[in-house]
């Protein structure tokens, strides 16, 4: 009895330490893989990473940004100045309508903005008035687009003086 | 399940999470280096768009140096109303700061109300004059009313853009 109860005692001491012996192999095993999972994407980054530095890749995100910046001063001055400003040639052409006095027509007042323009005057021959608005017309950067707003007379000294209102829309960005 | 294994799948979960995390970022990078690379005309449309742009910006701001001080501008402004013998009725100014979140730079906008009499052609002349090329300054609005003895009374709204630091 006593000798079936050593043999069973060895027999479980064995089986114990067979169990002990697989489950240190599968910790080594993990503890491996492990290391290698991390020693694997700790390579790939630093292969990626060297790449980067390639020449042909100078889109970083360093110039992109900068890139950005550029571009949100650029607008910054387009929405702060450009855009309530009056372009250069919208002057240049009021600058030639002050210039180019009819004979028979007198300027009161020009005014200009950023969207309209319009044009105080008074003239002896209501013809006159039509003739100087095609010449505004054609000095103007928005063609056909000059109208007479209004004519009203006054008597002057004994003879008749038409008062005119020319006024015309600049031709809007997007339609350039 | 002893302990050790508890401790060797903790280990292996925990890489495997560091693994995925980190991974997905190297992975976007890899993709987009293997897309440049292998269609060099992206590279080369974005790098010369980029170049654009930046020198876009580089004039624009060598433009608003010289319109960086309000008292420059307004000497400015004296000096060619002066040398033109218009003779000044009024002047009103103001300054705004502009800054924006994407950029770390500021702007200067002055705005001078500036009212004067004398003859058309020296108002156009004045005109020209501010009319720079070079500098960020440019009219809002104008009005000019000639009265019945040809002097002309103008009033002119200036916008000048300068750097801001």
């Amino acid at each position: 009895m006593k000798k079936y109860a050593v043999n069973l005692k060895k027999c479980y001491k064995k089986e114990t330490e067979k169990k002990l012996f697989k489950a240190n192999i599968a910790l080594i095993i993990s503890l491996f893989l492990a290391i290698f999972i991390g020693a694997a994407d700790i390579s790939a980054a630093a292969y990626i990473r060297s790449s980067l530095e390639n020449k042909y890749v100078s889109v970083s995100a360093e110039s992109e940004k900068s890139h950005n910046s550029n571009k949100a001063y650029i607008d910054m001055v387009n929405e702060h100045f450009h855009k309530k400003t009056i372009e250069k040639s919208r002057i240049k052409a009021v600058e030639d309508i002050m210039l180019n006095q009819a004979e028979a027509v007198e300027i009161d007042e020009i005014e200009c903005g950023m969207e309209q323009f319009s044009i105080h005057g008074r003239s002896g021959e209501y013809s006159e008035i039509m003739k100087y608005s095609s010449i505004v017309d054609d000095l103007m950067e928005a063609p056909g687009d000059v109208v007479v707003e209004g004519i009203h007379v006054e008597n002057k000294y004994g003879y008749e003086e038409y008062l005119f209102l020319l006024s015309g829309f600049w031709e809007s960005e997007d339609s350039r | 399940m002893s302990r050790k294994n508890m401790v060797a799948i903790c280990l292996i979960l925990v890489s495997a999470v560091y693994a995925k995390s980190s991974l997905e970022g190297n992975l976007k990078q890899a993709l987009r280096i293997y897309r440049v690379k292998s269609n060099p005309k992206i590279i080369e449309k974005t790098t010369k768009g980029y170049g654009e742009v930046q020198e876009k910006a580089d004039i624009l701001s060598y433009k608003m140096n010289l319109t960086s001080s309000q008292h420059d501008v307004l000497l400015f402004l004296e000096e060619k109303y002066r040398s033109l013998g218009l003779e000044l009725v009024s002047e009103r100014h103001s300054i705004e700061e502009v800054s924006n979140e994407s950029s770390s730079r500021k702007i200067a906008v002055y705005e001078v109300e500036i009212r004067f009499r004398g003859s058309m052609v020296q108002i156009i002349d004045f005109l020209e004059s501010v009319r720079m090329q070079e500098a960020c300054m440019g009219i809002c609005n104008m009005k000019i009313a000639v009265d019945d003895f040809g002097v002309a009374d103008c009033s002119i709204k200036l916008i000048s853009a300068g750097n801001g630091y």
